[in-house]
């Protein structure tokens, strides 16, 4: 499962727990069940707006078993791990530290490839394709395969269909051909620079509200 | 125009409803419709990603063809700050309960957080305002996180008609400054304002431009953007909002779109 899979089920599973509880005790307190004349079940939760919000059965119904204590600790240690680990997920940084680089010829070889050293390489060919101003390339963990994530800042003149196709025929092939990968797919953000930048630096720095067009 | 090129094979089928060519020529051919000022640019869908380009045919009253629609995976955010935000606030209250009930267990006395929050559970009615308050923020803030879990997000990116491994997509405030550079050049405009949707673009403008033509040239414009769903474009001319007397104050107003 990929980490967004992963964030989105858990930020889910989060967001439904407090839902059916807020939802749980607004029904309660604000006496819903009556007043829309709603047959419910015996052991309902919070079920009428004149008891506590944790009733008494449910506080003492398994504080004195032997099993109780010991399983909320161990309910909480898994959570405590849990929820650790997962942040920690988010603060790596998601990709490999290193790509294979194929050796013909020399079998006994094995070279790898930083991938800080690639997304350089990358970003020094994109940044020289046209139209092109700013470029920050990286490497992903992908499914099957890592896979290429571009953000691209083009000048405001820029065909940014253009540039798609620069960037497929240009980098992405130069690497999938030069690491040898069956497959990279590639993710290209491109953002352009708003004309009214490029006015402003024209005119010395000075930035106008509404820059002359004619 | 590039025609769409095999997709990478984990993603959905590219479907060109439309030829390349008879689809860039259809955008440049000249077809003026006098005080008609909405035109569609492209095909626009009721809902979904993408549709094929029969279904705007239906879409206006003089529908043009414009560029295909490509079906391309939408965008998804990996919801990374919602994760680190959630995860954090469920651990420290975690390992906070965790702590005390160990002390307790330990034979040491529970602090007084924790007596005060259990017995408040254990007194408050339900009827309390405090507890409604506190269930109407968990419902709102329940509901919330999980629209975070099933909305895709990135809705500010528009994705562009893949070229063979590349997914490219492009920001809507991109696709706004593209038109207003554009539009610099076209004579009569005096101001131009213009709004990028999801769906379509709103162009204000005033001057004694012919609106019709100006959509025409944009619309040109924006088929080189080559995006994989087409957006509509509606030109309107405002009238009588010249500013100053004379020359006046020409300039362009540029919006990214509405929220991301």
């Amino acid at each position: 499962m990929s980490r967004s899979t992963v964030n989105r089920v858990l930020v889910g599973a989060v967001g439904v727990v407090l839902l059916v509880a807020g939802l749980l005790v607004l029904a309660g307190g604000l006496d819903l069940y009556r007043r829309l004349g709603v047959d419910l079940p015996d052991r309902w939760p919070q079920a009428s707006p004149d008891r506590p919000v944790i009733g008494a059965r449910a506080r003492t119904r398994w504080v004195a078993e032997a099993w109780w204590w010991p399983a909320v600790i161990a309910g909480l240690a898994v959570v405590v791990v849990g929820t650790a680990w997962w942040l920690l997920a988010q603060l790596r940084r998601s990709g490999p530290a290193t790509v294979p680089v194929p050796t013909p010829g020399t079998p006994g070889l094995r070279l790898r490839l930083r991938t800080g050293a690639l997304e350089d390489a990358l970003e020094t060919g994109t940044v020289a394709l046209p139209e092109v101003e700013r470029v920050g390339v990286r490497l992903l963990r992908g499914a099957r395969h890592p896979r290429l994530r571009a953000a691209v800042r083009m000048t405001s003149g820029g065909d940014p269909a253009a540039l798609a196709e620069h960037f497929e025929t240009g980098p992405r092939t130069d690497a999938l051909v030069s690491l040898g990968l069956s497959d990279l797919p590639a993710d290209l953000r491109i953002r352009v620079v708003p004309a009214r930048h490029e006015t402003a630096a024209r005119r010395g720095g000075r930035r106008d509200k509404h820059p002359r067009v004619l | 125009m590039t025609g769409p090129a095999e997709g990478e094979p984990g993603a959905p089928p590219v479907e060109p409803a439309v030829p390349a060519e008879a689809a860039g020529a259809a955008a440049s051919g000249a077809h003026t419709q006098s005080g008609a000022h909405e035109v569609l640019g492209g095909p626009e869908g009721p809902a979904g990603p993408a549709v094929p380009a029969e279904a705007g045919a239906a879409g206006g009253p003089a529908p043009e063809p414009g560029p295909a629609a490509v079906r391309v995976p939408r965008l998804r955010a990996p919801r990374t700050t919602a994760a680190v935000v959630v995860a954090t606030v469920v651990l420290v209250a975690a390992v906070a309960l965790l702590y005390d009930v160990v002390a307790v267990r330990t034979g040491h006395a529970a602090r007084r957080w924790r007596a005060e929050i259990a017995d408040e559970l254990a007194t408050r009615h339900l009827d309390d305002t405090w507890v409604l308050l506190g269930a109407g923020a968990a419902t709102l803030l329940g509901g919330w996180l999980l629209w975070l879990a099933l909305a895709p997000g990135l809705s500010r990116w528009l994705p562009l008609r893949p070229v063979g491994g590349t997914s490219a997509a492009i920001d809507r405030s991109g696709v706004t400054a593209l038109l207003v550079h554009r539009a610099a050049d076209l004579p009569g405009v005096e101001h131009l304002r213009v709004r990028t949707g999801r769906r379509r673009v709103r162009i204000t403008l005033t001057g004694p431009a012919d609106p019709a033509s100006v959509q025409r040239k944009l619309r040109d414009e924006l088929a080189v953007v080559g995006l994989a769903r087409p957006l509509r474009l509606d030109v309107r001319t405002r009238r009588g909002r010249r500013r100053g007397s004379g020359g006046g104050v020409q300039g362009a107003v540029v919006e990214g779109g509405g929220s991301g």
